[in-house]
């Protein structure tokens, strides 16, 4: 038993972290909102040269072969800095199905552009103009389809950096469709791997939430003395850093678990983005309220982080489903629980 | 990263898991909170202790088997498991017995240590006063040095296990001068020393879980001083510290009530609403979460790291936790949840668990000083 991170995983993650924050700022993230071009193109690039894109891609691709804690770590930092680009949907979403599956590597020539992937989960197309490929998961067969024969309607997100067109396909000449079927573990697999990666961009949205509202409640004064220095904002703050605190431990099992295809992993994905929806909630709603009026306005950065929450919060398992899912897995495993169960 | 258990922490387990099976009580002890249920404890704890289970986490220098904190998780588990006594003598393990280690005299060592572990010396605590509770540097209780001797003179107050324990550590004023948290020394008390008065205090339950302590004029050897004179209040720190964190709120006990709410839930559950069932969810995600933390902590202790007032995240939570978990069932025992004595059910488990319930939040250091100490050494925020 050893639940710490290496020393690589943390270098890595540090190394990534330090990029992001230069290069992912919230000036930067408001001009693709004013340019209606939430994805930039240059900074995908840059993501890709550093490597980032096909981290945890199979060495026979291309890529570094990474494991989905890594992944992971990296993930939480990128929901740190909400970072626009669907880094965190290639990593878990495409580059997983392209490692465990041959027939969808063949059918996928440019592994480092963005490959879309959708479900009942999350059904609304990420990026369609930015994309060249399409996937589309259904129960138990998978088909892939070229961007250019999606003819859906651009749908407004309450986050301006999510580039959102509904599911319609047009089946044109070009006859790009492939299905696969007989899937239903594949596609059970990107289900879970999209709980995991919701959970972390939660978790990294959480932190940078709660470090916006320290900061302002160091410097904002009232009655002669920081607002951070009252009782009642203190607690808040101290609420939310519970809950984001518990929120980690689960959310890295759930990525080891996905990683070593735990025949649990699921219910432990869903753990953790439950875990992680609470702390969000918490860390949102409390800290609007200690930025009072200020929070509630377009010109603060606060919302920039609270809206993806919203949105990642519903999309690859929301609360009611995620509640129900556990909840019939702990009936049918009612003599299995226990503390000397938690890590079988 | 690696997250299961070794072959050898396997093997662990089933060993502590065979002896419990064998030496466990039938038939539940009484409460340690009644006179003949104390003893009946103790005698538990000399059962531990014939089996060299008492106190497992000491070095082995001083009689325990020196397990890392990762076989301490696993102990606790098989504990909790079985279902084995409570231990009438946390206090002493765990609280004093560490604080012994690090700041004790040889001499105290082996004057304490091993009467400790065989249940000999049950121990109470002696912090709070009636002017000093969550300001604990208000204490007035003084201990003036007069030759070889400590004299005693104040009151101490809430003093978990001191109806029926043999001894008392706490925090007493040694410096007629000093104010707050200066000059203040941590002094092993004997409770038969002429001049000390204890008087019970029945608690929600109604058995005397905790107890005033009046001292007239005790005098006590200043060999009963630990540390120098004048730095108990750094000691106390540390004491608190254990106390916080890992070693007397193992997830085991969380992750055992979480269980068993479920199964009360399925066993009830065509007649219960949505909220009782989000709420049992809730129980089960939050006991896992606290098990999942906890692991990871013990997992950076033992790789070199330290914690300070992290321990305050958790001590916040389990609290909470505990209190939701107990509320629940109540609510769906429904009409039968105040009848005390029911056993169908667990009901009379459940009451008295939800009793104590309402003290999580409280001792310890309540959660409110928690969360200003998670604003002020955690998140940075102005005193």
């Amino acid at each position: 038993m050893n639940f710490t991170f290496s020393e690589d995983q943390e270098i890595f993650r540090d190394a990534f972290k330090k990029y992001l924050e230069s290069n992912v700022t919230p000036e930067k993230i408001r001009s693709g909102w004013e340019d209606n071009m939430p994805f930039n193109q240059a900074r995908w690039q840059e993501l890709e040269e550093l490597g980032i894109l096909q981290s945890n891609l199979d060495e026979k691709y291309g890529g570094l072969g990474l494991d989905l804690v890594t992944t992971c770590l990296l993930v939480e930092e990128m929901g740190y800095y909400a970072l626009p680009e669907p880094a965190a949907e290639q990593m878990f979403l495409s580059n997983l199905l392209i490692n465990k599956s041959i027939d969808i590597a063949e059918l996928i020539e440019e592994k480092s552009q963005f490959i879309g992937v959708t479900h009942s989960l999350s059904p609304n197309i990420l990026f369609l103009d930015n994309s060249s490929k399409q996937i589309n998961l259904v129960e138990d067969s998978i088909s892939i389809v070229s961007s250019k024969d999606i003819n859906g309607k651009k749908l407004k997100s309450s986050d301006p950096s999510r580039d959102l067109t509904n599911f319609i396909f047009e089946n044109s000449d070009s006859g790009s469709l492939q299905t696969l079927n007989d899937q239903k573990s594949l596609v059970n697999n990107v289900a879970t791997s999209g709980m995991v990666m919701s959970a972390a961009i939660l978790v990294g949205l959480s932190r940078k939430i709660l470090d916006l509202a320290t900061a302002y409640t160091l410097d904002r004064k009232q009655f002669g003395k920081p607002i951070g220095s009252f009782q009642a904002v203190k607690h808040m703050l101290a609420e939310a850093a519970i809950e984001i605190e518990f929120s980690k431990a689960t959310l890295y099992r759930a990525a080891y678990s996905l990683e070593n295809d735990n025949p649990l992993q699921k219910l432990h994905a869903a753990q953790a983005k439950l875990q992680a929806i609470d702390a969000c909630e918490m860390a949102s709603r409390n800290s609007m309220q200690a930025h009072g009026a200020m929070g509630y306005t377009w010109e603060m950065d606060l919302h920039i982080f609270i809206r993806r929450g919203w949105s990642y919060k519903q999309v690859w398992g929301n609360k009611s489903l995620l509640e129900n899912y556990i909840m019939n897995q702990l009936e049918k495993d009612l003599p299995k629980l226990g503390s000397t169960y938690t890590f079988l | 990263m690696k997250i299961g258990f070794s072959d050898s922490q396997k093997k662990f387990r089933d060993e502590i898991r065979g002896w419990l099976e064998k030496n466990v009580p039938k038939t539940p002890l009484n409460s340690f909170d009644t006179k003949e249920g104390f003893e009946e404890h103790r005698d538990w704890e000399k059962k531990l202790n014939s089996g060299n289970w008492s106190m497992v986490t000491w070095p082995e220098q001083y009689g325990g088997r020196g397990l890392n904190l990762i076989e301490w998780l696993i102990f606790e588990e098989e504990y909790y498991r079985a279902k084995a006594p409570a231990r009438v003598n946390q206090n002493g393990v765990f609280l004093l017995g560490p604080t012994l280690m690090e700041y004790g005299s040889d001499k105290q060592k082996e004057k304490f240590l091993s009467a400790m572990a065989t249940g000999e010396h049950i121990w109470s605590q002696g912090w709070s006063e009636p002017g000093a509770g969550s300001d604990m540097a208000a204490i007035r209780t003084t201990a003036f040095k007069k030759g070889d001797k400590y004299i005693i003179n104040g009151q101490k107050t809430w003093s978990s296990r001191a109806a029926f324990a043999d001894w008392t550590f706490g925090l007493f004023r040694s410096d007629p001068e000093s104010e707050r948290h200066r000059g203040l020394s941590f002094i092993l008390v004997p409770l038969d020393a002429e001049g000390v008065t204890v008087r019970p205090i029945p608690q929600l339950d109604g058995e005397p879980g905790f107890a005033e302590i009046y001292f007239d004029d005790v005098e006590v050897d200043v060999s009963n001083l630990l540390g120098g004179e004048g730095e108990g209040w750094s000691i106390a720190m540390a004491t608190a510290g254990f106390e916080r964190g890992l070693m007397l709120r193992s997830p085991a006990r969380f992750q055992e009530t979480a269980s068993k709410l479920l199964s009360l839930y399925f066993k009830n559950k065509d007649n219960l609403s949505g909220s009782i069932e989000s709420k049992v969810l809730q129980s089960w995600l939050r006991a896992e979460a606290y098990a999942l933390n906890i692991y990871q902590t013990a997992s950076k202790l033992m790789a070199g790291k330290k914690i300070g007032p992290e321990s305050s995240l958790g001590k916040v939570f389990w609290s909470e936790l505990d209190h939701q978990m107990h509320q629940t069932a109540l609510d769906i025992l429904g009409v039968s949840s105040e009848l005390e004595e029911v056993e169908a059910d667990d009901v009379a488990g459940w009451i008295k668990g939800y009793m104590f319930s309402y003290s999580g939040p409280i001792y310890a250091g309540t959660n409110e000083i928690q969360k200003n100490i998670i604003a002020e050494r955690l998140l940075g925020m102005p005193r």
